[in-house]
Parts: C-alpha cells; sequence; structure tokens
C-alpha cells in the first residue's frame, strides 16, 4: 500500500525547450530560456498528497464544528495516520475515506467547507440529526459521490447550485429540512439521480421537468411553496420566489 | 565647603560611572532594538507589534525593548529570546539583522504565516540554543550556516514549503574537536515538508541526538545505520517518506527508543529479530512496507509495547510469542499478510487493549473465553482467517465492542444467547461462517446496531420479529441461511434501512410483508430464493428509493406494484414464481381477468354469443344505412342543382314555390310564372320557350322522391339538346 508520488509532465516541456531555443535568435533565447526556467521549478514544486492524513484533518475539522453528545466521534484520534480506523468512516484500499455514516446520531453544530476535501467519498449519510446552518456549496466538489442523504435536520438556506457537479450521484435526500429558495435548474443534469425528495422545506419557485425530473413522484416536492411544475416557454420558472 | 565640594565631586564620579555603565548596556539594546524596529516595519501592519516602538523623545541611549512583546532579556538588558508563537506574523526574516541579536538563546516564531527563505546570516546567532519556525509558510533550502549553531539542542521546521536536501556539512564531521555542526542537537524536526535526498550518515555523529522526526517528506534512500550509535535517541520517526532497503539491525541496539514510525515507505527484507533488545519500546509502527520473513519474536520483551502494527506487509510465520504476556496492548494491527498461529494460544489478556485486527492472515484456533477480560476492546476484526471453534459467551461482556467482524472463517455453533446485551454495538459481521442454531431472542437489544450480517451460515429457525426493534438498522443481510417460517411483518419498522435488505437463500415461505411499503429508504431488496407465495404487496409503491429488487425463485403471483422501479426492472428479477404478470419480458400481462376461477368460465361464452348476434344485427343495419346514404347523397346533388336553376332565373331561393310546383298537378310551367321582377322580360319567343324548358327541368329535379328526380348525367344531356336544338 505504498504511495508513490505524481511526476510532472516533463517530457513534452524538454520537448518544447528544445524547438524553442533551436529556432529563435540570440537576443529571445535568453528570455524564453528564463521563462521556461521558471515554469520548470514551478513544476517540481507542484507537491503531491502523499497521505491521507489530510482527510483526517477534514473530518477532524468537522468534527470541532459538530456537537456530539452521545460521543458518537469519540474514536475519531487526530493522531493516528489516517482516519481509517475511526467508527462511522469506512475508506478503501487506498486509505481513502468512501464513506461517512452518521446518520441518526444525535449531533447538531453545523457543516463546513473542509468535507469537500473528501475526493474519493461515495456516501454522505448525516440524516436525522440537529445539523443546522448552510450546506456548504463545496460539498459539489465530491464528484464521485453516489448518495447524499442529509434529511431530518435543520440546514437552511438554499440548495447550492454546484450540485450540479455531482455527476456520480444517483440519491439525493434533503427532505425534512429548512431550506429555501428554488430548485436549482442545473440539477436536471445529473443523469444518475434517481431518488430525490426535497419534501418538507421551505422551497418555492417551480418544479424541474427535464432529465432525471421527468420522473420523480410528487411525493417528492409536497409541503413547500412551490408553484407545481415548470412551464416551459410561457412562464418564468422561478416566478414568486 | 571642602566636604561639600568632596560629597558632590563624588556623586558626579558616581553618576558618570552609573552613566556610562547604563548607556553601554542600553547601547547594547539599542542596535538590538533598532534590529527589532527595522524588522517590525519590514512586516507591514502588524497589530501584535504594538508594543514595540519607540518613545517619542527620547534619545537612542534610552531605547530598551525588553519589556516590548515577545521580548525576553538577561540581567545586561541583551535580548536573550523572541517567543511569538501563533500571532498572525506575515511577512519574511530578510530584514531581521541577526547580527545585532548575537545574544539570543531562543527564537519562536512557529504557526505563523511568514514566507521567504531562512536567512543564511541566521548562522551568526552562535549562542541559539532553541529555534522554531514550524508551520509557517518559509520555502527555500536549510542554509549551510546552520551549521554554525553548535550550541543549538532544538531545531524545529515542520510544516513549510523548504525544500532541496540535508547537507551532510550540516552534521559534525565525527573528528574530534568538533568545530562546526550541530553537535549539541536533541531534537531534529523536519515533518511535512518538501525537503528530500538520503539522510547523511554523519548524522550520527550527533551524539546527543533524542529526537529525529522526519514524517511526510521526501527523503528516499537506506535508512542509515550509523542512527545505531545514536545511544540517547528515544524517539525515531521516519513514516511516510520513501525509505527502501533494510532495517539495520543496530538500532535493535538503542535501549533507550521508545518510538519507532518506519510506516508507509518502501522498506523490505526482514525486520532483524534484533529490535526484540528494545528494551524502552512502547510504539513500533512497521505497517504499509514491503517486509517478509518473521515478526521479532521478543518485541514486548520489554513489558511496555502499547501500539503495534504490522499491517499491509508479507509478514509470515507465527505470532510474536512476547506478545501473549504483553498486557500493555492498546492498539494491535497486523491485518494483510500471512501470519499464521493460534488465537487462543498466542494471545493472552489485555486490559487496555482497544482495537485490535488481525484480518487476511491464516490464524487458526478459536477465539477464547479469555477475550473477555478485554473490557476496553471497542474493534475486534479477525475477519479472513482460519478461525474454528465457536463465539464464547463471555464476548458479550465486552459491552464496549462497536465492531464485531469474524467473517470469512470457519466459525462454527450458535450465536451467543445474550447477544442482545452489545449494546453499543454498530457492526457486526459474521458472514461465511458455519453457524448454526437460531438468532437468539434478546436481539432487540442490539439497540445502536447500524450493520447486521449473518449471511452465508447455517443459522435456522425464524427470523426473530425483535429484530424490528433495532432501529438503527441501515444494513441487514441474512442470506444463505435456512431460515424458516414467515417473514416478520416488523421488519417494516425499521425505516432507517438504507442500503441493503436481503432474504435470499433461506425457506421463506408465507407473504411478503405490505409494511414493508414503510422501507422508503431502501435501496436495494432482494428476497430472492425463497418459498414466499401470494402476491407482491400493491404498497410497494411506496417504496420510492428502491434502484434494485430482486423477488425470483418464489412461488408469488399476481400484479407488479406500478410503479417504475417494479416495471421497468430486468426480467430475472422475477424469474421462476408462480405466476406474476405485469409489462415486464418474460411475465404475461395482466388483464381484469386476473382472478380467474370456474363460473368465470360460463360467463365469457354467454358474452361471445350475445356479442356476436348484436355485431351482426349491428352490421346488417349499417350495411343498409349505407346504402341508402349513397343514392340519397347523389340525388340530393341533383335537388340542390334544381333549387340553384331557379335561383338563377328568378333571383331569389325558390322558397316556396318548389312546394307550390309539387302540389300542382301541372307538369308544364312557363317561365311567365317566376320571372326576376328586376329583368326586363325575355322578348324573343324561344328565349322564353327554352327558358321554360328550364324550369320544367329544374321542377323534376326539386321532386320530393329523390328516386324520380332525374340522374346529373341524363340533366347535362337534357341541357345540351335544348342548346343544340335552339341553334
Amino acid at each position: 500500500m505504498t504511495k508513490k508520488p505524481n511526476t510532472p509532465p516533463l517530457l513534452p516541456f524538454f520537448l518544447a525547450l528544445a524547438l524553442a531555443i533551436s529556432s529563435v535568435n540570440p537576443l529571445k533565447k535568453w528570455l524564453i530560456f528564463y521563462l521556461l526556467s521558471v515554469f520548470l521549478s514551478l513544476l517540481l514544486s507542484i507537491s503531491p498528497s502523499l497521505s491521507s492524513n489530510s482527510e483526517g484533518n477534514a473530518l477532524h475539522a468537522l468534527r470541532s464544528r459538530l456537537v456530539d453528545p452521545t460521543n458518537a466521534l469519540q474514536s475519531w484520534d487526530p493522531a493516528l495516520v489516517n482516519p481509517c480506523t475511526w467508527f462511522h468512516v469506512v475508506c478503501d484500499s487506498n486509505s481513502h475515506v468512501t464513506r461517512l455514516d452518521l446518520g441518526n446520531s444525535n449531533i447538531s453544530g453545523t457543516l463546513g467547507p473542509e468535507l469537500g476535501q473528501l475526493k474519493h467519498l461515495k456516501y454522505l449519510e448525516l440524516y436525522r440529526n440537529d445539523i443546522g446552518g448552510k450546506i456548504p456549496k463545496e460539498l459539489g466538489n465530491l464528484k464521485n459521490l453516489v448518495s447524499m442523504d442529509m434529511y431530518g435536520n435543520k440546514f437552511e438556506g438554499e440548495i447550492p447550485k454546484s450540485f450540479a457537479k455531482l455527476k456520480s450521484l444517483i440519491f439525493l435526500r434533503l427532505n425534512n429540512n429548512k431550506l429555501s429558495g428554488s430548485i436549482p435548474r442545473e440539477l436536471t443534469t445529473l443523469k444518475e439521480l434517481k431518488v430525490f425528495d426535497v419534501s418538507n422545506n421551505d422551497l418555492c419557485g417551480t418544479i424541474p421537468v427535464d432529465g432525471p425530473f421527468a420522473s420523480f413522484p410528487m411525493e417528492s416536492f409536497v409541503n413547500n411553496r412551490l408553484n407545481g411544475p415548470e412551464l416551459k416557454g410561457l412562464v418564468p420558472y422561478d416566478f414568486g420566489c | 565647603m571642602a566636604l561639600g565640594s568632596c560629597v558632590s565631586l563624588q556623586l558626579l564620579i558616581e553618576w558618570i560611572v552609573l552613566f556610562l555603565f547604563f548607556s553601554e548596556a542600553s547601547f547594547a539594546s539599542n542596535t538590538e532594538a533598532e534590529a527589532l524596529l527595522k524588522w517590525k516595519d519590514s512586516l507591514g501592519n502588524q497589530s501584535i507589534l504594538q508594543s514595540w516602538v519607540a518613545p517619542e523623545n527620547s534619545s537612542s541611549r534610552t531605547l530598551s525593548p525588553c519589556l516590548w512583546r515577545g521580548i525576553t532579556c538577561d540581567n545586561a538588558g541583551n535580548v536573550t529570546q523572541i517567543n511569538l508563537p501563533n500571532v498572525g506574523l506575515t511577512g519574511t526574516l530578510q530584514y531581521l539583522n541577526f547580527s545585532s541579536l548575537t545574544n539570543l538563546l531562543r527564537l519562536d516564531l512557529r504557526e505563523n504565516q511568514l514566507t521567504g527563505t531562512i536567512p543564511s546570516s541566521i548562522g551568526v546567532l552562535y549562542k541559539l540554543q532553541y529555534l522554531d519556525l514550524a508551520t509557517n509558510l518559509v520555502y527555500g533550502t536549510l542554509p549551510l550556516s546552520l551549521a554554525n549553531l553548535t550550541q543549538a539542542y532544538e531545531l524545529d521546521f515542520s510544516r513549510n514549503n523548504i525544500t532541496g536536501i540535508i547537507d551532510p556539512r550540516l552534521f559534525p564531521d565525527g573528528s574530534a574537536p568538533n568545530k562546526t555542526g550541530l553537535v549539541s542537537l536533541k531534537n531534529f524536526l523536519l515533518q511535512k515538508t518538501r525537503i528530500g535526498g538520503r539522510i547523511p550518515e554523519e548524522i550520527g555523529n550527533c551524539k546527543f541526538l533524542s529526537l529525529l522526526a522526519l514524517d511526510e517528506s521526501r527523503f528516499y534512500g537506506p535508512i542509515p545505520s550509523s542512527l545505531g550509535n545514536l545511544s540517547e535517541l528515544t524517539v525515531l520517526r521516519l513514516s511516510g517518506n520513501l525509505f527502501s532497503g533494510n532495517i539495520p539491525p543496530n538500532i535493535g541496539t538503542l535501549s533507550k527508543l521508545t518510538d519507532l514510525h518506519l510506516l508507509t515507505n518502501q522498506l523490505s527484507g526482514f525486520v532483524p529479530a534484533e529490535l526484540g533488545n528494545l528494551s524502552s519500546l512502547t510504539v513500533l509502527h512497521l505497517a504499509e512496507n514491503q517486509f517478509t520473513g518473521h515478526l521479532p519474536q521478543q518485541i514486548c520483551q520489554g513489558g511496555k509495547l502499547v501500539n503495534f502494527s504490522a499491517a499491509y506487509n508479507n509478514f509470515s510465520g507465527p505470532i510474536p510469542v512476547s506478545l501473549k504476556k504483553c498486557h500493555t496492548l492498546y492498539r494491535v494491527r497486523l491485518e494483510h499478510n500471512q501470519l499464521s498461529g493460534f488465537l487462543d494460544q498466542d494471545f493472552g489478556v489485555y486490559p487496555n487493549l482497544t482495537y485490535i485486527d488481525l484480518s487476511f492472515n491464516k490464524v487458526r484456533g478459536e477465539l477464547s473465553p479469555k477475550w473477555g477480560e478485554c473490557k476496553n476492546l471497542t474493534a475486534l476484526r479477525v475477519a479472513g482467517n482460519l478461525l474454528g471453534g465457536k463465539i464464547p459467551d463471555e464476548v458479550v461482556l465486552l459491552n464496549q465492542l462497536r465492531v464485531i467482524d469474524l467473517s470469512s472463517n470457519q466459525i462454527s455453533g450458535e450465536l451467543p444467547a445474550q447477544l442482545g446485551k452489545l449494546s453499543n454495538l454498530l457492526v457486526l459481521n459474521l458472514k461465511d461462517n458455519m453457524l448454526s442454531g437460531q438468532v437468539p431472542v434478546g436481539i432487540e437489544g442490539l439497540s445502536s446496531l447500524e450493520d447486521l450480517d449473518l449471511s452465508s451460515n447455517m443459522l435456522s429457525g425464524p427470523i426473530p420479529y425483535q429484530i424490528g426493534e433495532c432501529s438503527k438498522l441501515r444494513f441487514l443481510s441474512l442470506g444463505m441461511n435456512s431460515f424458516k417460517g414467515t417473514i416478520p411483518y416488523q421488519i417494516g419498522n425499521l425505516v432507517g434501512l438504507h442500503d441493503l435488505l436481503d432474504l435470499s437463500y433461506n425457506l421463506l415461505s408465507g407473504g411478503i410483508p405490505s409494511q414493508f411499503a414503510k422501507l422508503t429508504s431502501l435501496a436495494q431488496l432482494n428476497l430472492s430464493h425463497n418459498k414466499l407465495s401470494g402476491s407482491i404487496p400493491a404498497s410497494l409503491s411506496n417504496m420510492l428509493s428502491l434502484v434494485s429488487v430482486n423477488f425470483s425463485h418464489n412461488n408469488l403471483e399476481g400484479p407488479l406494484p406500478d410503479t417504475s422501479i417494479f416495471q421497468l426492472a430486468d426480467p430475472d428479477s422475477y424469474s421462476n414464481n408462480k405466476d406474476l404478470c405485469g409489462e415486464v419480458q418474460g411475465l404475461r400481462r395482466c388483464t381484469t381477468r386476473a382472478n380467474e376461477k370456474d363460473g368465470g368460465m360460463k360467463k365469457s361464452k354467454l358474452v361471445i354469443i350475445v356479442a356476436s348476434i348484436a355485431s351482426a344485427l349491428f352490421l346488417s343495419l349499417a350495411l343498409a344505412e349505407l346504402a341508402y346514404t349513397m343514392e340519397v347523397n347523389e340525388k340530393s346533388d341533383v335537388y340542390s342543382f334544381g333549387v340553384l336553376a331557379f335561383e338563377v332565373l328568378m333571383g331569389k331561393h325558390p322558397g316556396e314555390l318548389i312546394s307550390y310546383l309539387h302540389s300542382s298537378a301541372n307538369q308544364e310551367i312557363h317561365f311567365e310564372d317566376a320571372p326576376d321582377p328586376r329583368l326586363p322580360p325575355p322578348a324573343e319567343r324561344k328565349a322564353v320557350d327554352l327558358l321554360s324548358r328550364v324550369i320544367t327541368l329544374a321542377r323534376s329535379c326539386t321532386r320530393v322522391d329523390p328516386r324520380s328526380r332525374p340522374t346529373m348525367r341524363t340533366v347535362s344531356q337534357l341541357l345540351e339538346m335544348k342548346a343544340a336544338g335552339s341553334e
């Protein structure tokens, strides 16, 4: 399970360097050489992330924002080399966090942007707690996410438009919160989305009808201030919002 | 008078002496103060350095920095310490004039946002004992002038962007006397930097080195064997680098070594048995390398080992014998190797043990009752081994357990009757063993349980309904067993079921509980390969989160629930049942005769007969109507022609004239009877004649009986003859 650092793409760089030097007059040669060497040193200074402790740091930062009266997060020891032995956390064979299972854990507090650093996360399960505040837009960076369950909390603010980047998402359940604003049209691009529930919130505007939204049942939208399905071409889609 | 002048002279001399004394002292302080102020100015606006000011009207002789924040002086007024950790400093060290601060003993600037390089001039701080620049944004390389800090006992440059290598000349060269090099070094920390290259063998000349922490940087090459000479070494941390080759055996001579961290490198070969001589060892991390051979057998000889990891290597051979009496063990991770040994014989009692993972080895034996004395155990993972025997009842005493994973072994016997006592258990994975007997009543005591996997065993008896009280269950798999009886409807209470409900490959009979409709978060449902009968309850259309279903190989019949997940499922989801119907390939379509009984057959025959007669009648009437309609249609066109002809001649709709003409017996009429009053009467007799004949024609066209009207062909022939005749 050793980690190999990423090598920067040096071959094309040297090719470009050779070409540049051979084809330019002496005056410009030095300028190009200088610029290219600056570029090279920048390239070499880009460091690959060697350890998954950055994911442990992200989870540790999350823990400091949460209030955990039942000590569900007791095993979250940041001194350990990675979070893979922490309870409620599951990693893959490369020690990257793939699951965060904190549903039904009596947790309150808020979320922060650091959750977006868990690049290999597939399951974000925070349902049925008392977490408040806004849903961080950084969650849109979780491009491997398959399931996001934040239902049954006190989340407020809008559904982030950045969720349109969650191209692998199958389950998105945000029901039973205090979310407001409209359902972002951008979510219609999520081709894999099969289960979508925003019922019991304070959403307004109209319900998208494109893409996967064509098949979601009406139960997914009840108990909001939504104005029914989007009327294409006739009414601007978020009127009254 | 003379006395007075003596006294005053004495006083004057005293004042002069004092003045000179203090001025010399403050003179020294003044250049230090100036250096500090110059540095402060270069940093920009730093509110934390508010106290660093030169009073307005002071002469340079009275400027003392000793009361400034973070500054400590000695009795002579020299600045000996600058302590400014975690105060938000930005800027660089570029303009800190070290040559004016040569009395510095301690420079602590950790946890700020300083950038820039470490100036080479830092080497003039010949008295410096302690230098901490950790957790900043400093870059560049380590200046060679650091070798002049011969008094420095602690250097910490961790968590910066420093690059380059460790130059061997930083260390004493081993010749006596050592004139340069970090001879006094005790604590050397370069954690999480971008420094790479090899560790110079010369490091072995730092005789007092106690803590060497190079974790998570970019070092490669071998672990220098000269480290074995560092008899004062207590902590050696080399984790997270690219070190390769063997562990030098003389590391085993370091009798004061407490922490040896070699985790996550590319080390290989055998681990020297000499490591067993490390009598002070408390932490040994060998995990995530490419070691082979045996684990050092005397690893806990000193009786102090607390943390031991060797996971993810190629270790083979026995569990170290010294582990049996290693009562201090707190965390043990040996998973993913090829270790053999016996679980009951090679391990003892560990009152402090919280985590043990021996998964994916070749360990035999059984879980002995002694494990019940490991009261602080939170995780017991021995999956994927060759364990036999039974699960001892004593396991239920471990009420701190959160995870039990004994999957993929050959454990037999029954589940402990008091399993329900493990109220903190989150995960119970006993999949793929040879467990028999029933699931114990009392299982509802597992009130925290989120994952339950008992699949692939030989469990029998009913599924206890009490399982419906394990309200936190997310994942439930009981497949591949011999469970009998019906599916308890109480499973519908497990509204937290999210990932999977798998009861497949059992002997379950009866119906599918309609209460499953409450499982609105469930994604996958597998009830295949049972003896379930009846229909799939229509209420299951409520299970809005389902993405995968499998009902195949049962005795189910009836229509599928009408949501798309059921209607669009793979045909394999329903194969080999009694009579399921729906819009799925391989299933018959459902009709209203879904419930076929004997009376239905007779009824349907009667309906066919009546329908046939009615159809025949209807057809014949329709055909007659059609024939009639066709004739009528053509003759009504003729009628219209007649009316039109009248209109042209009369200049208006004929209206009542037509009925008069029909009632009158006269066959012939004359034009005079119906002239257009707007036109002058025709003069010639021929025209009148012609027009009269047209009227006669028009009249015959407007007869009541359509069959007595001429056809249009006749009309056109007659008109042509009349026209011809008139010429």
